[in-house]
C-alpha cells in the first residue's frame, strides 16, 4: 500500500511539474504583445506627426485644427490601452513600464495645454498678420504721400513684417517706439474715421507684436517636449522585457523536454512491470477460479438438499390441504359426484395425473362402476363385473398398490391380472376402506412418467384413500336419506291429489244422485195419489217404506253435498262476529228450544276470521246435536262460552251440554261421516253434522274435540286461530 | 490499474505538450489603425460624413430618454424642451427656462453635431457627450436632479426596464442612461448642406453670390476659427480678443469669465469653445450671451471684436448669405 501511494505521488508529482513547465513556456501572448508594440509605435507615429501638423498651422499650411485633435484624442486613446500592460512581463516590468506611461501620459497632457493655448493664440495672430496689410494700406490711402506720417506708417508695416519673420526679437522697441510716434500723431489732422482706422491698425501691430513671441514659444516648447523621448524610453524597456521573457520561457521549454524525457522512460518501465505483473495475476487467477468452482458446486448441492425441504414441507402442506379439502368435501357438495371431483381437484394438486378415476363396487349387482373417470386418452368404460383386471386386483387384495409397466407385464404374464385400456407407464391404486370393507378403488396413472409417483405418493394416496372412503360413506348415507324424504313427498303430492279427486267425485256424485232420486219420490208420490187406493195394506207399506228411503236417501245426499260443499263451495275468510252468528242460529232454532225448554248461555264469543256460512253451520250443527241428543224427561241446558288462551292467538270456543253424552272410546267415530252411535229410530239424522264441523274446523285451521262422560253430558271444544293468514280485511 | 491509467495520461499530455510547444509563437496580426481624414484637403472646412455608425437599439432608446421630463426633478423639463429637433437643436431662446421657471444662465448650444464638438459646453468642461449630461441633469435652474433620482424614476417603468435589460447587462444605471443618450446625440448629425454639396464638387449647389459669401468669410478671417468639419468647436478662444466685448456690453457675470471657471487660469479669462457655424441660421439669438439676435449683428459683433475689423453691409451680407447654406439635413436613425 505505501508503495502505491508512492507511485501515486510521484506520478501526479509528474504531472503537475509538466503541467507547470508547460503554462511556463507559454506565457508568452503573442497576440498582447503585438498589440503592445504595435500601440508603442502606433504612438510614436502620431506623436511625431502631431509636431508636424502643429507647425504646418503655424506656417499657414494648413488652416483647420481637426486634425490636431483627432491626433491627440488618439495618443489619448491609445496611452488609456497600453495601461493593460502584457501579463507575461514580471510585476515590477509593469510597474515600470506603467510608471514610464504615466510620466509619458503627464507630458502628453501638458502638450495638450500648449496646443490648446497655440491654437487660439495661432488664429488670432494669423488673422492679424493677414489683416494688417490691409489695414496699413487703407490708413496710407487716406495719408497724403508727402505727409511724414505715410512714411511712418510703411515703415511700421516693413517693421512688423520683418519682426514676424526674424527670430529675434531686435526691432520690438523700435516698433514699440514707432507705434507711440503713431498715437502721437495729432489727431485733429486726420478725421475721427482716420482715427478708427488707425487704432485698428496699431491693436493689430499690437497683437502680431505681442503673440508673435508667444506663439513662436509655444511652438518651441511644444516640440521640445519629450514626449518622443518618453515613447523611446517605453519602447526600449518593453522590448528588453520581452526579450527577458522570451528567454526564460525558453529555458522552461528545454526543462520540459528533458521532462517529458524521464517520463517517457518511466512510461516504459511502468509498462514492463505491469506486464510481468499481469502475467503473474492470470496464474493466481486461474487457481481461484478453480477454488470458486468447487465451492459453487458444493453450494449447489447444499441449495439442492434446501430446496428438497422445501419441497417437502410443501408436499406435506399440500396434502394435509387435500385431506382436509376432502373432509370439507363431504358437507360442501350436495351429491356423490361433485365430491369426486373434488377429490380429483385435490389429488391432481398433489400428483400429476393423466387418468384418475375412483371405481365403486356395487354388492347387488356384482359391478364395479366407474362412478368418476378423467383420462388423457380413454373414454369411461363401462361397469364391469368383477374381472381381473388391476382394479380387480387392488379390491380384491386390499392393499394399496404401486405398478409400473413391467410389474403389469409380469402379473400380466402370471395371468394374475388382465389389462384393458392403455398400458401406464406408473400406476397406482389404493382401496377405499370403511369399517365395512372395501368399497371401492382410488386409481391415479401417468401414460408417460414412469417416475410420476413414488412410495411416498402411494401413501399418500392411500391415506387420502381413507378419508374418501368415509366421505363416500357419509355421501352415500346422504343421499340414501334424501331419497327417502323425496320419495315421501311425493307420496303426500299422490296422497293429496286422490284427496281432491275424491271431493270432487263426493260432490259430483252427491249432486247427480238427486235427480234420478227426485224421479223416484215424484213417481211414488204419483203412484201414490193416484193408485194408493188401489193397493192393499202390504202394497201400501211397500210404497211407504219406498218413499221413506227416497227421503232418507235424499237427506244423505244432500248431507253429504253439503260435506263436500265445505270445501268446494268455500268462501274467503272475513272478520266474523261469532256472538251474532250464534244468536242468529239460536233465533233459527227458536223452536225447537221453546218445544224443548232449553237454556243457552253465550259467554264472551269473540270475532275471529273466518267463512260466515261455514261459522254459521258450525255453530247451528253444534248447538243443534246438544239439543237434540237430551235426555228424557230433563230441559237441556248449552253452554257457549271462550276460554281466553293467549297462545299463538288461538281462541277455544266450549259447547257444553246436559246431553246424554257418549262413551269417549267412539270419540274418532262420531267425527266420521255418516257414522253414528244411536239408532235411526232414536235419533234423526244422516251423521255427517259432526264430521262437517270437524271439516270446517280444520279448513279455519283449527281443531275440534270431544269429552264426555255418557248420560251426564259432552263437551266439545273448538280451536280457531283470531286471524287468518290470507282472510280478507 | 492506477498506474496504467496514469501512464496513459502522461502520455497523451506528453504528446499534447510537443504539439503545443512546436506552434510558432510568431503570429502575424493585423493591426486596427484608424483612417485618419486627409489634412492636405484644399478648402479649410470639410464635409460632415455622410454615415455614422451607430447601434440603432441604443439610438430608439436615447431619443425616448431625450424627449423624457422625468430626467428633470419635477417631471417638466426634457433634453428636447432646450434642445428641440424643430429649432436647430435649442430652443432659440437668449436663455432656456428649467425647473420651476428658473432662468438659465447661458445661452443653450445646438445639439445638432455636437458630437463633432472637440469638447463640449462654451467653457469646455465636458471631455465628451457622456459627461456633459451629467451636467444640465443636475443643474439645479435646469432639470435640478441627480441620477439616484433618475433611475429610480426610470425603474418603475416595465417599459424602460425591458428596453434597458435588452441592451445593457446592468440595466437601469446612470452609465447606461447616459450612453443611451449621448448614442443618441451622435445621430444628430446634419450632413448634406448645400455647402457639403459644394465642398464634395458640386458646383451648383450653391450661388455665385453664396460662393462669392464663402471668399469673403475667408478673406476677412473668420475661417482662422470657424474652420474643419464643424466650422468651429475644435479650439477655444477669448472672446474680445481685438476690442473690450464685455467692457462695451457691461453687466459681466460668473459665467462671462468662461473657460477661467474651469482652469482658473489668467489666461483663460473670457475665453470659451468656438461655436459650431453648422446650421447657424436657426440657432439664433447667439452667443454665449445671447445677446445677438440676428446673423448680421453677430457677424458684425464678431468681426468687431475678433477679427478686429469694420466690415461693410456688403461685407456682412454676403457673410450671411454663405453662412445661410451650412443649414444640413437631420435623417432620423442615419446608419
Amino acid at each position: 500500500m505505501r508503495i502505491r501511494l508512492q507511485q501515486f505521488i510521484v506520478g501526479v508529482g509528474m504531472i503537475l511539474l509538466m503541467t507547470f513547465l508547460f503554462v511556463k513556456t507559454n506565457v508568452i501572448e503573442s497576440a498582447a504583445h503585438y498589440r503592445f508594440s504595435l500601440n508603442l509605435r502606433r504612438m510614436k507615429e502620431l506623436d511625431s506627426k502631431l509636431a508636424k501638423d502643429i507647425l504646418e498651422s503655424r506656417y499657414g499650411l494648413i488652416t483647420a485644427y481637426d486634425s490636431l485633435i483627432t491626433e491627440v484624442s488618439e495618443l489619448d486613446k491609445l496611452c488609456a490601452e497600453l495601461k493593460n500592460v502584457p501579463d507575461f512581463l514580471e510585476h515590477d516590468e509593469q510597474e515600470k513600464i506603467g510608471q514610464l506611461l504615466d510620466q509619458f501620459k503627464a507630458l502628453q497632457s501638458q502638450k495638450e495645454q500648449l496646443i490648446e493655448q497655440f491654437k487660439s493664440r495661432n488664429a488670432v495672430i494669423n488673422n492679424s498678420l493677414r489683416y494688417f496689410p490691409f489695414a496699413t494700406s487703407k490708413l496710407t490711402q487716406k495719408i497724403p504721400v508727402n505727409n511724414p506720417k505715410h512714411d511712418e506708417v510703411n515703415n511700421l508695416l516693413r517693421d512688423v513684417l520683418t519682426y514676424y519673420l526674424v527670430t529675434d526679437t531686435e526691432l520690438e522697441p523700435t516698433i514699440a517706439n514707432r507705434i507711440e510716434l503713431l498715437r502721437k500723431y495729432e489727431p485733429e489732422k486726420l478725421s475721427d474715421l482716420h482715427n478708427a482706422d488707425l487704432n485698428i491698425m496699431i491693436s493689430h501691430a499690437n497683437t502680431i507684436l505681442k503673440l508673435k513671441p508667444e506663439v513662436d514659444d509655444l511652438v518651441k516648447q511644444i516640440v521640445t517636449l519629450p514626449t518622443a523621448e518618453k515613447l523611446e524610453e517605453i519602447i526600449g524597456f518593453y522590448n528588453s522585457y520581452y526579450n527577458e521573457s522570451v528567454n526564460q520561457t525558453d529555458r522552461y521549454r528545454l526543462l520540459l523536454y528533458v521532462v517529458s524525457v524521464l517520463m517517457l522512460a518511466y512510461i516504459g518501465f511502468i509498462i514492463v512491470r505491469l506486464k510481468k505483473a499481469k502475467i503473474a495475476l492470470n496464474v493466481i487467477n486461474e487457481s481461484l477460479e478453480q477454488r470458486v468452482m468447487s465451492r459453487t458446486a458444493d453450494l449447489e448441492e447444499s441449495n439442492k438438499e434446501l430446496q428438497g425441504e422445501i419441497a417437502e414441507r410443501l408436499r406435506l402442506q399440500l396434502e394435509a390441504e387435500g385431506i382436509s379439502e376432502v373432509i370439507q368435501g363431504v358437507t360442501t357438495t350436495s351429491n356423490l359426484d361433485e365430491l369426486l371431483a373434488v377429490i380429483h381437484q385435490s389429488i391432481r394438486k398433489i400428483l400429476d395425473a393423466d387418468n384418475c378415476y375412483v371405481s365403486l363396487f356395487d354388492p347387488k349387482t356384482e359391478l364395479l362402476n366407474m362412478q368418476f373417470f378423467v383420462d388423457k386418452y380413454d373414454s369411461v368404460p363401462p361397469p364391469s363385473k368383477l374381472g381381473t383386471g388391476l382394479t380387480a386386483y387392488v379390491f380384491r387384495t386390499e392393499v394399496p398398490e404401486l405398478i409400473t409397466t413391467e410389474v403389469i407385464h409380469h402379473l400380466t404374464r402370471s395371468g394374475e391380472v388382465e389389462v384393458v385400456g392403455t398400458i401406464p407407464a406408473v400406476w397406482l391404486g389404493v382401496p377405499l376402506r370403511t369399517p365395512n370393507g372395501v368399497i371401492g378403488v382410488l386409481v391415479v396413472q401417468h401414460y408417460e412418467n414412469a417416475d410420476a409417483y413414488d412410495q411416498r405418493d402411494l401413501g399418500f394416496l392411500s391415506s387420502i384413500g381413507d378419508q374418501i372412503a368415509l366421505a363416500i360413506e357419509r355421501k352415500r348415507a346422504e343421499e340414501l336419506q334424501r331419497q327417502g324424504e323425496e320419495q315421501l313427498q311425493i307420496f303426500n303430492q299422490k296422497l293429496q291429489q286422490s284427496n281432491r279427486e275424491l271431493q270432487d267425485f263426493a260432490f259430483v256424485a252427491s249432486h247427480d244422485l238427486q235427480e234420478p232420486l227426485r224421479k223416484v219420490q215424484a213417481f211414488s208420490d204419483r203412484l201414490k195419489t193416484k193408485y194408493a187406493a188401489n193397493l192393499e195394506g202390504e202394497g201400501l207399506d211397500y210404497l211407504e217404506r219406498m218413499r221413506s228411503a227416497a227421503s232418507r236417501m235424499q237427506l244423505l245426499i244432500q248431507d253429504l253435498l253439503s260435506f263436500s260443499r265445505v270445501s268446494t263451495k268455500a268462501q274467503p275468510f272475513a272478520p266474523v262476529n261469532l256472538e251474532t252468528v250464534a244468536r242468529e242460529v239460536l233465533s233459527d232454532l227458536e223452536v225447537k228450544i221453546e218445544e224443548t225448554g232449553a237454556t243457552v248461555e253465550l259467554i264472551d264469543l269473540p270475532t275471529v276470521d273466518a267463512d260466515p256460512l261455514q261459522m254459521r253451520q258450525l255453530m247451528q250443527n253444534l248447538i243443534g246435536n246438544a239439543l237434540k241428543f237430551q235426555q228424557k224427561e230433563t230441559a237441556p241446558v248449552i253452554s257457549i262460552h271462550t276460554q281466553p288462551t293467549t297462545s299463538n292467538g288461538q281462541i277455544q270456543i266450549s259447547f257444553t251440554d246436559n246431553g246424554i253424552g257418549f262413551d269417549e272410546k267412539y270419540t274418532d267415530k262420531i267425527f266420521a261421516v255418516f257414522q253414528r252411535l244411536h239408532g235411526r229410530n232414536e235419533y234423526e239424522g244422516s251423521g255427517v253434522g259432526l264430521a262437517i264441523c270437524r271439516k270446517i274446523v280444520e279448513r279455519h285451521n283449527g281443531t275440534i274435540t270431544a269429552h264426555s262422560i255418557p248420560n251426564q253430558g259432552a263437551t266439545f271444544t273448538v280451536t280457531l286461530p283470531i286471524k287468518q293468514a290470507n282472510a280478507e280485511n | 490499474m492506477f498506474l496504467k491509467l496514469l501512464a496513459i495520461a502522461a502520455l497523451l499530455l506528453f504528446v499534447g505538450l510537443i504539439t503545443v510547444c512546436n506552434r510558432s509563437p510568431l503570429v502575424t496580426l493585423q493591426p486596427k489603425v484608424p483612417n485618419l481624414p486627409d489634412k492636405h484637403s484644399n478648402e479649410p472646412i470639410l464635409p460632415i460624413p455622410a454615415e455614422v455608425s451607430l447601434d440603432p437599439a441604443k439610438v430608439a432608446l436615447g431619443e425616448r430618454l431625450f424627449n423624457d421630463p422625468q430626467l428633470s426633478h419635477d417631471n417638466t423639463v426634457s433634453c428636447a424642451i432646450c434642445h428641440s429637433l424643430n429649432k436647430g437643436g435649442t430652443d432659440q431662446r437668449k436663455f432656456s427656462t428649467g425647473i420651476g421657471n428658473q432662468t438659465g444662465k447661458i445661452n443653450a448650444p445646438t445639439v445638432f453635431n455636437s458630437s463633432l464638438n472637440f469638447k463640449q459646453f462654451w467653457d469646455g468642461r465636458a471631455e465628451n457627450l457622456e459627461a456633459q449630461i451629467d451636467g444640465p441633469t443636475h443643474a439645479t435652474d435646469e432639470m435640478g436632479s441627480n441620477w439616484e433620482e433618475i433611475t429610480r424614476k426610470l425603474s418603475q417603468s416595465p417599459q424602460y426596464q425591458t428596453e434597458f435589460a435588452s441592451i445593457y447587462d446592468v440595466g437601469i444605471r446612470a452609465e447606461t442612461i447616459k450612453d443611451a443618450i449621448a448614442s443618441f446625440e451622435r445621430s444628430l448629425i446634419t450632413p448634406n448642406s448645400r455647402f457639403d454639396q459644394f465642398l464634395r464638387g458640386n458646383q451648383d449647389a450653391i450661388t455665385t453670390e453664396e460662393k462669392e459669401g464663402y471668399q469673403t468669410f475667408k478673406s476677412v478671417g473668420c475661417i482662422s476659427c470657424h474652420q474643419g468639419v464643424n466650422i468651429g468647436g475644435n479650439f477655444f478662444a477669448q472672446l474680445g480678443v481685438l476690442g473690450d466685448y464685455f467692457k462695451d456690453r457691461g453687466n459681466v457675470t460668473k459665467t462671462d469669465l468662461g473657460r477661467f471657471n474651469v482652469t482658473h487660469k489668467e489666461k483663460d479669462k473670457y475665453v470659451f469653445k468656438v461655436p459650431s457655424l453648422r446650421n447657424v441660421s436657426k440657432t439664433y439669438p447667439y452667443f454665449h450671451d445671447g445677446s445677438a439676435k440676428s446673423l448680421e449683428d453677430a457677424v458684425a459683433v464678431m468681426s468687431k471684436y475678433q477679427l478686429g475689423r469694420e466690415l461693410s453691409q456688403q461685407e456682412i451680407d454676403s457673410i450671411v448669405k454663405f453662412l445661410r447654406t451650412l443649414d444640413g439635413e437631420y435623417k432620423r436613425y442615419p446608419r
